[in-house]
């Protein structure tokens, strides 16, 4: 919004000012502070994790913002979670004023990250698992059900555009049974799923991927089903018709996705999905957050599901949609995106 | 769990194979797989292998195992194919990939040559061609 915002933010880091204005010195010995306390809490932090090396992390991984008490829910999560803290992620940063000042601001919102594995289906295994946790965390029987009838709605639209159903039924089985097993709860050993069972889940890797697999294929199907909608977006990205991008661009592993993917999959499952950018874009947010202190904040993109999309015509379909209506919280994915990548930004305050 | 799949399709192909091609597993082993692929009559076939390792997410390796006189086809058995490349994706099976080789077998792409030798002669003197490419698959790949 203010110019003025815009211009102070944009003024420190060209060269070394002549004359620094005061409050921009003293902005600038504030960032600086924060990064040698990063710095140290980072070496801290190598000590108690010595063991446990980002280059060891498999699918997903957990690390925390702020102490992650209530994000997990339970002792059982962090028991789960070869925790790093978020001194990781300040530290890829820690020599960017412009990030370690978002990163600050970001942790005001999102009790923690999950990091996932940067192989060009994080966007997809993010969005899963973001789901999944919204489900078990909120205990939401009403919503594991219509989740339920939203994955019949893209089978039928799978099938609709031609899939196979050989290539998805094992995938979209596995899926099932997990909700299912999020539905039963963890008061049932042996059927029902805690953070530890989705956990483990995700960071195996051909059930993971399989996962992923379904996702894209659910994209694809919601996107050939609206052809009409999506193609003039598909024409922005690559000069071909609809049904060959989703071939080439969608369905195969590790390509990365594009808004286009975000909201066609938001349609599909009918969950909106908040992407927050940690890039290095110095605009302040504005109006959302507060005090004009100086701090860049990061901007905030929401898809928001269109009633087009697989799982709204499931919703109206089903004769039991009034359960999805009664008034409780709804499901959303939050994603921590920093240029090229996707993690999950989990217990979002706001 | 990506076996259950290969198994399903290893059905779905017995049951129901795909023209001028014939695949199963090698001696029971659902991750090494052993075809013939054929072209409409006088046309190259050959035998070849399939390797489904990290299927489906990424595609069956595949090579033939008999010479193969053909512009996308190396002197090692490698195919040149998009969808065993960089046009894989998960929702093709290994039925749709026997027929794509197939049809390659039958209808060259000779501007996306692996042998441009070939791909020339091809271009230049397709009766000449296709000779060779019958006297080779006589003399490798029938017996």
């Amino acid at each position: 919004m203010g110019d003025p915002s815009q211009a102070a933010a944009a003024a420190p880091p060209s060269p070394p000012a002549d004359e620094p204005v005061d409050a921009a010195a003293a902005e600038a010995a504030a960032v600086a502070e924060e990064v040698r306390a990063v710095q140290a809490a980072v070496d801290a932090d190598t000590g108690a994790f010595a063991g446990e090396r980002l280059d060891d992390m498999t699918n997903i991984d957990i690390i925390r913002l702020v102490t992650a008490e209530g994000c997990l829910g339970a002792a059982a999560g962090a028991a789960h979670a070869p925790a790093t803290t978020v001194t990781s992620l300040r530290h890829d940063y820690r020599s960017y004023p412009v990030f370690v000042s978002k990163i600050r601001a970001l942790m005001a919102r999102y009790g923690g990250i999950r990091r996932v594995r940067s192989d060009g289906n994080c966007f997809f295994r993010a969005t899963a698992f973001g789901l999944l946790e919204w489900l078990l965390v909120n205990d939401a029987d009403a919503e594991c059900q219509k989740f339920l009838h939203t994955l019949d709605a893209c089978k039928q639209r799978m099938v609709g555009a031609g899939f196979d159903p050989m290539v998805f039924e094992d995938a979209l089985d596995m899926l099932v049974g997990q909700v299912n097993a999020i539905c039963v709860g963890a008061a049932v050993p042996g059927q029902g799923a805690d953070m530890g069972t989705l956990l483990a889940n995700f960071r195996d890797d051909t059930v993971s991927n399989m996962i992923v697999m379904l996702m894209r294929f659910v994209t694809s199907a919601e996107i050939q089903a609206r052809q009409e909608h999506f193609a003039p977006f598909v024409l922005g990205v690559a000069d071909m018709d609809v049904p060959d991008f989703c071939r080439r661009f969608v369905e195969p592993m590790a390509e990365e996705s594009d808004h286009l993917h975000a909201q066609a999959l938001c349609d599909a499952l009918q969950v909106p999905i908040t992407i927050v950018y940690l890039d290095s874009h110095e605009r302040g947010l504005g109006g959302a957050g507060g005090g004009g202190s100086g701090g860049a904040e990061c901007e905030v993109h929401r898809f928001e599901p269109s009633p087009d999309g697989a799982g709204a015509l499931a919703a109206a379909a089903g004769s039991g949609g009034a359960g999805g209506a009664a008034g409780g919280r709804k499901p959303s994915v939050h994603l921590l995106y920093r240029p090229g990548h996707y993690d999950v930004a989990c217990c979002a305050k706001w | 769990m990506a076996s259950k799949r290969i198994m399903k399709e290893l059905e779905d192909l017995k049951r129901d194979p795909p023209a001028n091609c014939s695949a199963g597993p090698v001696q029971d082993d659902l991750f090494h797989w052993q075809a013939t692929i054929m072209g409409p009559a006088d046309s190259p076939y050959a035998g070849a292998r399939a390797a489904v390792l990290d299927y489906p997410f990424k595609p069956p390796k595949v090579a033939f195992q008999t010479k193969v006189y053909h512009p996308n086809v190396n002197s090692q058995g490698s195919i040149c194919l998009d969808i065993l490349k960089d046009q894989w994706s998960p929702a093709l099976t290994i039925s749709k990939v026997l027929l794509s080789i197939s049809s390659l077998l039958t209808d060259a792409n000779p501007d996306d040559p692996l042998v441009p030798e070939i791909a020339h002669i091809y271009k230049s003197d397709r009766h000449r061609y296709e000779e060779t490419a019958r006297e080779w698959t006589r003399k490798y790949a029938m017996m």
